[in-house]
């Protein structure tokens, strides 16, 4: 049996995404804590450290760190690493504004804690909810 | 209809984000703003990626409010002699044209309170650059969020804000009581170390600050730098002196309390300085005043490597009467040592603002004035 769960969050910014899961249970900062050129996550603390979010679904508890953050997730546009979509809990403006400029799907309001890293999850920025792929009810 | 996207894509784009700052943070409303301004001008800090959105978002947009800007990467006029290189020029003075075709004022500096605009008390603003922002709301009572240079420019698009944080009464309330005690006899560079001192002790809640002598413009600056740097302090109260302490006084009962003596003082000079001397020093973090352009110009250096950094607006005024004599003093406008990749041309660099030694990290040695 494959089972889809559906968890409601809010729209932060719109369009559709489906993917793999990255997540990093820690806060976390895109101005020097990812690198825009690779995708990967440059900062020590993270425990997703040395992994590339590109083309992947990043879920994060929460942004935290310089406006420049911005910039960074313009310039993984750029390079062609951004990520296929977001899933925070608390969104803050640094990544929404970046996430609509770049057009790449968000949410938040969502806990987190009931996704999985590696997950296969659908993301609907327009209606603010991710379904997630599952084998069974209780976990994977 | 901004949102239809009949006015054009990146009016659309802004107003999106604007409406999603207002949710996020629960605004009620928009408010109208009649003055933006933007950072996030020098190509040393956007690169190409920030150059290409800067040219699609901007493309056929024109901004509705006044609209300033920060300091670029180079000397608009002087950038050969600075040791600039060509390449990086051609993409500065782009990124340059872009803003102006969009109406921007053509201002290079963090200090847009120094130009001739008419800022006034209870204004709504939309400011970026955290040092201009902490001035408008404390030293002339105006109101704007700690915008950032994205979220600037989307209100400079719409000419709007999201009404929420320090464009409401209520969240301008002090969170501490900073009492620095009357023993203590601040010197102008001690002043930008209490900034230090406030911003890593207060992270972004609003001080009230109680002191016993009196304070010049330019360490109100330079304080209110620090705090915004070494934190993300927008506005304080100082009593008897900013325009809205009399009303902030009322809130003290339920704040933190903290003392700020010599011991503080010192342990946070000790941060910030260092042993070797500096092999060049830079002055202007935030811009000079014309008061303090023609009082550091006419100072002796002793053939020490001075620059002085400015907006150009206070230059020029300052250049038609007294004119430029000097070799080893030189005069920057339009940039800075923490925005321009002349920074890398020296090992260490004597700054008198606790700012720039926050962003130069090992290169900036604090000094007195």
């Amino acid at each position: 049996m494959i089972y889809l769960i559906l968890l409601k969050g809010r729209k932060i910014s719109d369009g559709h995404g489906e993917g793999v899961v990255i997540k990093s249970s820690n806060p976390i900062t895109f101005y020097r804590g990812i690198d825009e050129k690779t995708g990967k996550i440059i900062d020590k603390d993270s425990d997703k450290y040395g992994e590339s979010i590109s083309d992947k679904i990043f879920v994060f508890p929460m942004h935290r760190g310089s406006t420049v953050g911005t910039y960074v997730l313009l310039g993984l546009k750029h390079y062609r690493k951004e990520p296929k979509a977001i899933i925070t809990s608390k969104a803050e403006i640094i990544v929404s504004a970046g996430a609509i400029l770049c057009g790449i799907p968000m949410i938040d309001s969502i806990d987190i804690n009931k996704i999985n890293d590696k997950d296969y999850v659908f993301v609907d920025g327009n209606k603010g909810y991710v379904k997630i792929l599952r084998r069974n009810l209780n976990g994977r | 209809m901004m949102l239809s996207g009949e006015m054009g894509k990146s009016v659309e784009k802004a107003m999106k984000i604007l409406l999603t700052s207002g949710e996020i943070y629960e605004a009620e409303r928009m408010v109208k703003v009649e003055h933006c301004h933007i950072s996030g001008i020098s190509y040393d800090n956007i690169g190409d990626h920030g150059l290409a959105f800067l040219r699609e978002f901007l493309k056929d947009v024109e901004f509705k409010t006044v609209t300033t800007i920060n300091p670029m990467g180079m000397d608009r006029k002087k950038w050969r002699k600075m040791g600039i290189e060509e390449k990086f020029a051609k993409k500065q003075l782009e990124i340059c044209n872009i803003l102006m075709k969009s109406r921007a004022d053509a201002t290079f500096t963090c200090t847009p309170y120094h130009l001739s605009y008419k800022i006034r008390k209870d204004e709504h603003l939309a400011w970026a650059e955290s040092s201009a922002v902490v001035y408008a709301n404390s030293v002339i009572g105006a109101r704007t969020n700690r915008e950032s240079g994205i979220t600037a420019i989307c209100s400079a698009i719409t000419g709007m804000t999201p009404m929420h944080g320090l464009h409401l009464k209520k969240n301008r309330a002090p969170k501490f009581l900073i009492e620095v005690r009357p023993t203590l006899r601040l010197t102008p560079g001690d002043f930008s170390l209490l900034g230090y001192f406030i911003g890593k002790t207060c992270k972004d809640a609003i001080p009230y600050i109680k002191i016993r002598q009196a304070i010049h413009n330019y360490e109100l600056k330079t304080m209110g730098a620090a705090m915004a740097a070494s934190g993300a302090v927008p506005m304080y109260h100082i009593e008897k002196i900013t325009p809205e302490y009399r009303w902030a006084k009322r809130y003290l009962k339920d704040v933190e309390k903290i003392a700020f003596d010599e011991n503080e003082l010192n342990k946070v000079k000790e941060e910030v300085s260092c042993e070797n001397s500096p092999d060049a020093y830079f002055f202007g973090c935030p811009h000079l005043s014309y008061e303090e352009l023609k009082n550091l110009y006419s100072k002796n250096w002793k053939g020490k490597k001075v620059y002085l950094c400015t907006s150009r607006y206070v230059y020029d005024k300052f250049r038609k009467k007294y004119g430029i004599k000097k070799r080893n003093v030189k005069i920057l406008c339009d940039t800075c040592v923490i925005v321009s990749p002349i920074r890398d041309f020296f090992d260490k660099i004597g700054v008198d603002s606790a700012k720039a030694c926050f962003y130069l990290k090992e290169k900036g040695c604090f000094i007195e004035r």
